[in-house]
């Protein structure tokens, strides 16, 4: 076997470790994220001034750089708790295209944080992680048909059912959580 | 083949983090946006728990060919057997100076599909795979390895405990520089081969006109001499032989910028290595028999021999030389048991002394003994060591200056083993040898004392 090996081109600032052509695909796509969240909230009624999109893009910036630690964990509390704050109305549907901005960051960040910067991910994984991602879109879609559905017939004990339902899934989480430990 | 338990991931404690905040805030809040935005984060929270694998993944390496020339590629396989659930193998190769990866820096990673039927496979096991491209820079023993592999579940919710794999050594054969040669060896003395001896016989090279006496070949008879002078004369010719040729490798130590990378000057070593590999291809193929000894490294004494054979083995015996690995080695033990080489060809850039005494006393012992200089160019200019990776405080211009010094010293063992009769021919590939060697060829033919 003698084929050649393929040269990569690498990006590299300043003395800092070169990136590969995917891992700046991934941190581009990061901080449009959080602008497209952000851009969400405005549409849904936010208030976002020229500050908040400043800080928020660096915050991006600062989160795709280290993707494999709790940093986006708290920019994205950070967003929610935005999103809590600012937007007024009990529903909206910019909540959709919001959650799925939320979706496709956090993967974004998972993929990242999978291997080195100047790592290559393979066409199969890409192709199979947006093929699951459009199954979890499609959860999330009718999930927020529903909540529309129960916003707009407001039934009475309407939030005692949501809560109920909620608590049931919290219990299942921690059920299928902690049920066996893995060999060592 | 190694086994690991898994461990959740910052991606998975991300998810049950936001999904659990948005649904504690949207029941606090009675806010079902809030539920719509912490929705995703909760699928693939319950997703990737439901999936958590219960049972180890299995990893092991296989690398492809294990003996590859200088600038081919071999390949290693990561293989992992992986328990239900996981669906995904990463691995990173530690890299070594002497290969080259493709991918990059030795990061692969690889899908799970399902398993095929194997001695560790299980019902439900899935399989991946992921192959590495290795390319051979240097000859030498360069390790392949370890391995540090990781296998994750899907939504990259778990993840085993580094599974550390060790690595695979490879035998890097070195190159053949290219070498041809006109010139007959000196004091040929075999049986079969291509090169004049000095007795008559059935060979090529003309010898004389002499006449016919009885069980000489009619197709010898020189019709013209013949006629002539009345009386039948014959065409005579020398035998052809085969030689004994005993390569000499100085490894005492390693001259010039080490790694060897395409692109960089070749250290002393690296043209000692793959003029010894030019030279007994060379012999081997025309014949002759090939005898190797390294100096200053621990290395087997070949003895003798001719055939392909031969050359694999020499082509092995060259790949595992470690400059420097013999301390205790000043030369003698090459001079031992050497047997009657036609013609001793020392390999040696001439930078260590103990080199000089060595090459005297093969030739105080009268075998016909060539110096091919393999020292690389341009050691003493300021230019080569800029390139170089230098310890603190050595400045490239000290380094030069240094090596200014040591080369006027090895000028003067140069001329000193001309002083002895023993020509020294620096090494140029095709043709490196041939005006020496008729010289060497014509010396020979006139009697001498020696020490044996």
């Amino acid at each position: 076997m003698t084929r050649a090996i393929a040269g990569r081109r690498l990006l590299r600032v300043g003395l800092a470790e070169a990136w590969g052509r995917d891992r700046v695909v991934l941190f581009a796509i990061q901080i449009v994220l959080v602008l497209g969240f952000l851009g969400c909230l405005r549409a849904a009624g936010g208030s976002v001034d020229g500050w908040g999109l400043g800080f928020a893009a660096v915050g991006a910036a600062a989160m795709a750089r280290v993707p494999e630690t709790p940093v986006p964990l708290l920019g994205w509390g950070a967003l929610l708790v935005w999103w809590a704050l600012t937007v007024t109305t009990r529903f909206t549907w910019w909540a959709l295209p919001a959650a799925l901005v939320l979706l496709v960051a956090h993967t974004a960040f998972a993929l990242a944080a999978l291997g080195p910067r100047d790592g290559q991910l393979t066409r199969a994984l890409v192709v199979r992680t947006i093929r699951r991602l459009l199954v979890v879109a499609g959860l999330v879609g009718l999930v927020a048909l529903g909540c529309a559905s129960l916003y707009a017939a407001q039934p009475p004990g309407y939030p005692v059912v949501v809560g109920a339902a909620l608590l049931v899934v919290a219990g299942w989480l921690w059920l299928v959580g902690t049920d066996q430990d893995v060999p060592a | 083949m190694s086994q690991a338990p898994f461990l959740v991931t910052s991606a998975q404690i991300r998810a049950v983090a936001l999904g659990a905040l948005g649904t504690v805030a949207a029941l606090a809040l009675g806010r079902p946006d809030l539920l719509v935005l912490a929705m995703p984060m909760l699928v693939v929270a319950t997703w990737g728990m439901v999936t958590r694998p219960r049972s180890a993944a299995t990893v092991r390496t296989r690398l492809g060919r294990r003996r590859i020339g200088e600038g081919e590629t071999t390949s290693l396989t990561i293989e992992a057997t992986l328990p239900p659930g996981a669906d995904l193998l990463t691995a990173r190769v530690v890299e070594e100076p002497r290969v080259e990866f493709d991918p990059r820096r030795g990061w692969l990673i690889a899908p799970a599909s399902m398993a095929t039927a194997g001695a560790t496979a299980a019902d439900g096991d899935r399989r991946a795979v992921a192959q590495l491209s290795v390319r051979a820079d240097r000859w030498g023993m360069p390790v392949v390895g370890p391995v540090v592999a990781r296998v994750l579940s899907p939504w990259f919710a778990y993840r085993s405990a580094p599974i550390e794999l060790p690595g695979e050594a490879l035998i890097v054969l070195p190159a053949r520089a290219p070498f041809d040669q006109q010139a007959p060896v000196p004091h040929a003395a075999g049986l079969l081969g291509v090169n004049r001896s000095s007795r008559p016989g059935g060979g090529s090279e003309f010898d004389t006109i002499r006449p016919f006496h009885p069980g000489d070949r009619l197709r010898r008879i020189h019709w013209a001499a013949s006629a002539r002078t009345g009386r039948l004369h014959v065409t005579s010719t020398f035998a052809d032989s085969d030689s004994h040729v005993l390569l000499v490798l100085d490894a005492f130590t390693d001259t010039g910028i080490t790694a060897g990378r395409a692109g960089r000057t070749p250290t002393s070593l690296d043209l000692t290595v793959r003029a010894a590999a030019a030279l007994a291809e060379h012999y081997l193929r025309v014949g002759d028999r090939v005898a190797v000894r390294v100096v200053g490294a621990r290395s087997p004494r070949l003895k003798a021999r001719s055939g392909q054979s031969q050359l694999g083995q020499i082509l092995d015996v060259l790949a595992r030389i470690e400059p420097g690995s013999d301390r205790f080695d000043d030369g003698r033990a090459a001079l031992m048991a050497l047997g009657s080489p036609s013609l001793v060809l020392v390999l040696t850039p001439l930078t260590d002394p103990s080199m000089t005494s060595v090459i005297a006393g093969i030739g105080a012992r009268g075998f016909t003994t060539v110096v091919v200089d393999t020292c690389p160019e341009g050691l003493g200019a300021v230019a080569t060591w800029q390139a170089a990776e230098l310890p603190g405080g050595v400045s490239a211009a000290d380094l030069a200056c240094a090596w200014r010094v040591l080369l006027l010293a090895r000028a003067g063992a140069i001329a000193d083993l001309r002083s002895v009769g023993i020509p020294v021919v620096r090494w140029q590939g095709w043709g490196s040898l041939d005006t020496i060697l008729r010289d060497v060829a014509r010396r020979a033919r006139t009697p001498r004392v020696a020490r044996r």
